[in-house]
C-alpha cells in the first residue's frame, strides 16, 4: 500500500514535470486561491481564534447593558458597578475600570496618556499578574490616598525608558503627585487597557461627579457558577435600580458577554466576509483547474486504459489521479504560501482594515497546517471529477487503433459545462457584492454631509482636575484657548464641540415640548454641546434663527439649536423659534429656547444625517474635554505646530490629544468601504480572469472535439456566421446560465454584506444590469476566439480527420 | 467566333481545368491536376479509382467544400469557382445533398432532427421544414424512427438517414463519398438499391466508390489517377 503510493507519487511527479507548462498554470490558479485563504486566515487566527492572555478565560465576563427604549448596548454607569460589585454572588472577583485621560508631566513635557481609574476587583477579575512593582494597597482607594501608578509595558518602554529603578519614584500626573507602584504587561494584541492607570476611590464626591460615565465592568465567575445564574443576578440588581434610582437606571438590563466576544466587537464581521470571498476564490480556482483536468483525461484515456490492461483495479487508478491532483495542489499551496506572506504584510498595512490584534498575524505552524490542509482538499475536489471520469472508460474503444483519444463523452462534456457554469455563477455573487459596495461607497463619498469638511483641524485638550477644578476656571481656558487661536495668522474660525461630526457619539437627552402634541411623554434625542460659530466652522448652515452668542452665557436663559429633522419631527407645521423645551441631561432637567435650526449634520457615517438633535451652548453648559475645531485658510496640517504652540503658552500643562483633520475622519469613516471594495474588486477580477479562462477553455476544446460535427453542418450548408454564432450561442447559454444561478444566490452577498452595504438595494437593478453586461461583454471576449476558429474551419479538412 | 459558355451545353455541372493542390509543411501536393468534367441533369456518375487518387477532394471540389486552386466550376450554369465561404455554404445547401462514409450524422440530434438540419440553415419555415423531412425519411423508410438517436441505429440505418437528409432539401445533386465504405454487404446492397431508386426517379448522383460492383450501378464511371481523369482502359492497365 505505502509503496504503491511511492510509486503514485513518483509518477505524479514525473507528469507534472512532462508538462511544465501547464504544471506552472496550475499551480498559478492554486497559488491565488490557498494564498489569499492562507493570508485572510492568518487574520483570522490572530483575531477570532487565539486565546485572549488571561487565565481560565472561559470564567470571564464583562456586563453590558441593554436599553429597553433602543439603540446598541452600552456600558454600566458606576452607580450600576456599585450594585453589581455587591451583588453577584456567583462571581469570584467584580471590577470596573473607568477610562479617563490624564496628563502626564515627563521631563518638563505634558505628555496626554490615555488614564483609567480602576476599582479593586479590577486586575483580579483579569486575572492579570503585575511585570513589577506592587499591588494595589487597600487603603489606596480611599480618598486622597489614591497616589498609586501603574504604567503599562508598551508606554513604560517606549515613552519613560523603561527604567525599573523609576519603581517607587514620584511623577506628576493631572497635577497630582503619584507614586510609580508596578508596571502593567502589555498584551498580546490590542486589548486597549489604559497606558496609566491609578486606584478609583470611591467617595461621595467620585460618585457624583462620574455616576453617569460609563465603566468597563469585568466579572470573573466562581468555579462551578454559570453564566445563566450571573445573568439571572444581573436582572435582579437592574429590576432593583430601576425602582431606587429611575433616573440612570429605568428600562435597562445588564447581562455577561464572554471576555473573547467583548474585546473582538464586530471584528467577525467583515473577516467572515472576507473568508467567504477568498473561499469563493479558491473554489473558482478548484472549478477552472478540474475542467483543465477533465480536457487533460481525455488525453489520458489511453494510458488508463493500458493501466487497466494490466490489471490495475479502479483504486488504483483512482488513487494515482487524485495523488497527481494532491501534489499539483500542495505545489499551488506552496507557492500561495510565500504569496500569502506578502499579501498579510499589505493587509496589515491596509488603513481601512483595523482590526484588533492584527498586527500580530504571521505566518505561523497555524498558517501552514490551514495552508496544507486546504491544498489537500483542493486536490482531492479539483481531482475529483476528473479521476472519477477516466474510470467510466471503454476500454476496448480507448485501446483500439482508431482512438484518436481526443473525443470527450457526452457526460464529461456536461460536466465540464457545468463547472464552467459554476465558476461564471460564483463570479457573479463576487461581482454583485462588488457592485453593492461600489454603489455603498459612491453613496458614502457623494453624501450630503450638511458640512464641509475641508481645512478644518480637530484637536482635544485634557484639563487636569486638580488645576481646573470646576466650571468656571474651564471656561476661562476655554475662552483663552480660543481667542489665541483665533488671533493665529491662518486661522480663519476657531469654536468647540463636545463632539466633532462622525464621532458616533450618542449622549441621550429627554425631553418634552410644553404645548406639542407629545407633551406628555418624554422623548430621546441626540445632544451636543457647541460654542458659538462651531456651526460657521465647520460649514453648516443654519437654516433659520440665530446662532450663539457670546452673550448667551450661563446667566441668561437657555438657549437651543435644533436640528432640521427635529423640526420635521417635531414642528412640521409650525415655527419653532421662539419655543421651548424641557429636557433632562445627565439628571439635570433644564429649559430652553430654541432660537435657531441647523442642517443635519452627519453622526456616524456620511450618508446617516438625518437625527433630531438638541445643540445647546458651551457657554451655557462647558464641556470637561470639549474638541476644538480650527477653520484654516490653508493645509490644516501647515497649523499644527502653531496651534499646539498657542496652547501650550497658554497653558504649559495641558497637552492637545487627538490632533487630526475633519476630512481625515470623513475618510475613515469611508475607510472600511474602500478597503472592503479594492479587495472585492481584487477577487471579482480574479474570478473575472478565471471565469474567462475557464469559458474560452471549454469552448476551444468544444470547437476542437467537435470539428468533424462542425464540418458536416457545413456541408450540409451552415455558413460561416452561423458556425460562429453557434459557438457563440453555446459560449453565452453557458455564461448566461451560470450568471443566473449566480444571480440567484446572489442575496447570499447581500447577506454577506449586511453590516457593510447599506442605502443600496440587495436586488440594485444597476448593480445586476452592470453585472450583467461586463458578463455578456466578457464571455463574448471569452468566446469570439473559439468562434472565430470554427468559423475558418475547411469542412473538407475536418470531414477528412 | 466567341468562345462557347460552358452552360450552354446544358450540363449541371462542368469542371474546366481544375487543379487543387495542398500545401503541409512547405510541400505541394496535387491532388487534382486539370480535371474536365461534365455531369448532366438525371445523370448517375461514379468517380473510381486507386485509395488517394484523389477522389475524396474531387467530391469535396464538386461539393464546394473546397475552393479549386485553379480552373473553373459551372454549377447549373452558374460559375462557382470564385465564390466565398458563405456563399459557397448557400449554394450548398439549395444544390447539393452530401452522403458520408461515415454517416457523420450528429450524435445530439434525432433522426428527424438530422434530417431537419440543411432545412433549418435553409431559413424553411418549422411546420414546412418537419413536413419536408418526414418525406425523405418515408422515403429511405426510416419514418418509424424519427425520435430515435443516432447511437440507437444500425449502420444501415444510419445511412438510410443520412440519404434523407441529403435528399430532404430537394438538391439539384447528390455527392455521395463510398456510401457502402462502413456498411456490411446485406447493408451495403440496401443502400445501393435505394440510390439507384432515387437516380430512377430523377435525382442525379455522383459517387465515389473503389467498389467495381457498385461503380457499375452508375450509367458512367469516371477514372481518376494521380489526379487526373484517365480513360476507362488505360485505368484498367494502370
Amino acid at each position: 500500500m505505502f509503496s504503491g503510493l511511492l510509486h503514485d507519487i513518483r509518477y505524479g511527479l514525473r507528469q507534472l514535470a512532462r508538462q511544465p507548462l501547464f504544471t506552472i498554470l496550475a499551480a498559478v490558479l492554486l497559488a491565488l486561491g490557498i494564498g489569499a485563504n492562507t493570508a485572510i486566515f492568518s487574520i483570522v487566527d490572530s483575531v477570532l481564534l487565539r486565546p485572549l492572555p488571561y487565565p481560565e478565560t472561559d470564567r470571564l465576563f464583562f456586563v453590558r447593558v441593554r436599553d429597553m427604549s433602543g439603540g446598541d448596548p452600552v456600558l454600566p454607569n458606576m452607580l450600576e458597578y456599585l450594585a453589581l460589585e455587591k451583588g453577584i454572588g456567583s462571581a469570584e472577583a467584580v471590577g470596573a475600570l473607568l477610562w479617563q485621560p490624564f496628563n502626564l508631566k515627563w521631563k518638563g513635557q505634558s505628555i496626554a496618556v490615555t488614564g483609567g481609574f480602576a476599582s479593586p476587583g479590577f486586575f483580579p477579575a483579569l486575572g492579570l499578574k503585575l511585570l513589577a512593582g506592587r499591588p494595589f494597597h487597600p487603603e489606596e482607594f480611599q480618598s486622597g490616598r489614591n497616589q498609586a501608578a501603574y504604567f503599562m509595558q508598551r508606554f513604560w518602554m517606549d515613552r519613560m525608558g523603561g527604567d525599573r529603578g523609576l519603581l517607587g519614584k514620584t511623577v506628576e500626573m493631572e497635577k497630582e503627585t503619584h507614586v510609580i507602584a508596578g508596571i502593567l504587561p502589555s498584551l498580546p494584541g490590542e486589548i486597549q487597557l489604559p497606558e496609566a492607570v491609578v486606584p478609583l476611590p470611591v467617595t461621595r464626591e467620585m460618585v457624583e461627579a462620574y455616576e453617569r460615565r460609563s465603566m468597563v465592568v469585568a466579572v470573573r465567575l466562581k468555579r462551578g457558577a454559570t453564566k445563566h445564574q450571573a445573568d439571572e443576578e444581573i436582572r435582579a440588581i437592574y429590576r432593583r435600580l430601576g425602582e431606587e434610582t429611575p433616573q440612570s437606571s429605568r428600562n435597562r438590563e445588564g447581562y455577561l458577554v464572554p471576555a473573547a466576544e467583548f474585546w473582538r466587537g464586530k471584528a467577525h464581521q467583515p473577516l467572515m466576509v472576507l473568508s467567504l470571498a477568498v473561499a469563493l476564490v479558491l473554489l473558482l480556482a478548484c472549478a477552472n483547474l478540474a475542467g483543465l483536468l477533465l480536457a487533460r483525461a481525455s488525453s489520458r484515456l489511453k494510458e488508463v486504459a493500458i493501466r487497466a490492461a494490466l490489471g490495475a483495479s479502479q483504486v488504483q487508478v483512482f488513487r494515482q489521479m487524485i495523488t497527481e491532483s494532491v501534489l499539483l495542489a500542495i505545489l499551488g499551496g506552496a507557492v500561495g504560501m510565500a504569496g500569502a506572506a506578502l499579501a498579510l504584510g499589505e493587509l496589515k498595512a491596509w488603513p481601512g482594515l483595523r482590526l484588533p490584534r492584527i498586527e500580530q498575524a504571521e505566518m505561523n505552524w497555524h498558517a501552514l497546517v490551514f495552508a496544507l490542509g486546504v491544498s489537500v482538499a483542493a486536490g482531492i475536489l479539483f481531482g475529483l471529477a476528473p479521476a472519477l471520469s477516466v474510470l467510466r472508460v471503454d476500454l476496448a474503444a480507448a485501446l483500439s487503433e482508431e482512438s484518436r483519444g481526443a473525443s470527450a463523452g457526452r457526460g464529461r462534456r456536461w460536466l465540464r459545462a457545468a463547472l464552467v457554469g459554476l465558476e461564471v455563477g460564483l463570479c457573479t455573487i463576487l461581482l454583485v457584492a462588488s457592485g453593492l459596495l461600489w454603489r455603498t461607497y459612491q453613496r458614502l463619498s457623494t453624501a450630503d454631509m450638511g458640512f464641509r469638511p475641508d481645512n478644518v483641524l480637530l484637536l482635544r485638550t485634557m484639563l487636569p482636575q486638580v488645576a481646573y477644578p470646576d466650571d468656571a476656571a474651564r471656561e476661562a481656558f476655554h475662552r483663552q484657548a480660543l481667542e489665541r487661536l483665533r488671533a493665529l495668522q491662518g486661522v480663519m474660525q476657531a469654536s468647540m464641540a463636545a463632539y466633532p461630526p462622525l464621532s458616533n457619539v450618542n449622549w441621550p437627552c429627554m425631553f418634552r415640548i410644553p404645548g406639542h402634541a407629545t407633551a406628555g411623554e418624554l422623548q430621546l434625542v441626540a445632544y451636543n454641546t457647541v460654542s458659538p460659530g462651531y456651526f460657521s466652522t465647520i460649514g453648516a448652515e443654519l437654516r433659520a434663527g440665530r446662532d450663539f452668542s457670546e452673550s448667551d452665557t450661563r446667566e441668561s436663559p437657555k438657549v437651543l439649536i435644533i436640528s432640521e429633522t427635529f423640526r420635521e419631527q417635531f414642528f412640521p407645521n409650525e415655527d419653532p423659534l421662539g419655543r421651548e423645551i424641557e429636557y433632562v441631561l445627565m439628571g439635570e432637567q433644564s429649559r430652553g429656547t430654541i432660537i435657531g435650526v441647523v442642517r443635519d449634520i452627519a453622526f456616524d457615517r456620511p450618508d446617516n444625517a438625518r437625527r433630531a438633535m438638541i445643540y445647546e451652548s458651551f457657554l451655557q453648559r462647558p464641556w470637561p474635554f470639549p474638541m476644538f475645531a480650527v477653520k484654516t485658510a490653508g493645509p490644516p496640517q501647515q497649523m499644527v505646530p502653531a496651534v499646539t504652540k498657542a496652547l501650550a503658552d497658554l497653558a504649559p500643562d495641558v497637552a492637545a490629544d487627538q490632533v487630526s483633520e475633519l476630512r481625515t475622519r470623513v475618510n475613515r469613516s469611508t475607510g472600511q468601504h474602500s478597503a472592503a471594495l479594492k479587495m472585492f474588486g481584487l477577487f471579482s477580477g480574479v474570478a473575472v480572469v478565471l471565469s474567462a479562462v475557464g469559458l474560452y477553455g471549454v469552448l476551444a476544446l468544444s470547437v476542437a472535439q467537435r470539428r468533424r460535427e462542425i464540418g458536416v453542418r457545413m456541408a450540409l450548408g451552415a455558413t460561416p456566421e452561423r458556425i460562429r454564432a453557434m459557438v457563440l450561442r453555446y459560449g453565452f447559454t453557458l455564461a448566461g446560465i451560470g450568471m443566473l444561478c449566480g444571480m440567484a444566490v446572489s442575496p447570499l452577498a447581500g447577506w454577506m454584506l449586511e453590516r457593510m452595504v447599506y442605502g443600496v438595494r440587495a436586488f440594485d437593478p444597476a448593480v445586476y444590469g452592470a453585472v450583467a453586461l461586463l458578463l455578456g461583454a466578457i464571455s463574448a471576449g471569452a468566446a469570439a476566439v473559439p468562434a472565430l476558429r470554427a468559423a475558418r474551419l475547411e469542412p473538407a479538412a475536418a470531414l477528412r480527420e | 467566333m466567341p468562345e462557347m459558355s460552358p452552360s450552354e451545353n446544358g450540363a449541371l455541372i462542368r469542371l474546366r481545368g481544375i487543379s487543387k493542390v495542398f500545401l503541409t509543411d512547405e510541400v505541394e501536393t496535387h491532388a487534382l491536376e486539370g480535371v474536365d468534367l461534365e455531369i448532366q441533369t438525371g445523370e448517375f456518375v461514379s468517380i473510381a479509382g486507386p485509395s488517394g487518387c484523389g477522389k475524396s477532394t474531387l467530391l469535396a471540389v464538386l461539393g464546394l467544400l473546397e475552393p479549386p486552386t485553379k480552373g473553373e466550376y459551372w454549377l447549373k450554369g452558374r460559375p462557382v469557382h470564385g465564390l466565398g465561404a458563405s456563399e459557397r455554404a448557400r449554394i450548398r445547401n439549395l444544390e447539393i445533398g452530401f452522403i458520408f462514409q461515415a454517416f457523420n450524422l450528429i450524435g445530439d440530434l434525432t433522426v428527424l432532427e438530422n434530417v431537419e438540419l440543411p432545412l433549418v440553415y435553409r431559413g424553411v419555415p418549422a411546420a414546412q421544414r418537419r413536413r419536408m423531412a418526414l418525406e425523405a425519411l418515408e422515403r429511405v423508410g426510416m419514418a418509424a424512427r424519427l425520435k430515435h438517436y443516432p447511437s440507437q441505429l444500425s449502420g444501415g440505418q444510419q445511412q438510410r438517414t443520412a440519404v434523407a437528409r441529403a435528399l430532404a432539401g430537394k438538391p439539384a445533386i447528390l455527392l455521395a463519398d463510398e456510401p457502402t465504405g462502413n456498411l456490411d454487404s446485406a447493408n451495403s446492397e440496401s443502400v445501393m438499391d435505394l440510390l439507384s431508386e432515387l437516380h430512377a426517379s430523377g435525382s442525379t448522383i455522383c459517387m465515389v466508390t473503389h467498389d467495381p460492383r457498385f461503380a457499375r450501378r452508375a450509367q458512367r464511371t469516371v477514372h481518376l489517377f494521380d489526379g487526373k481523369i484517365v480513360p476507362a482502359g488505360q485505368a484498367a492497365a494502370l
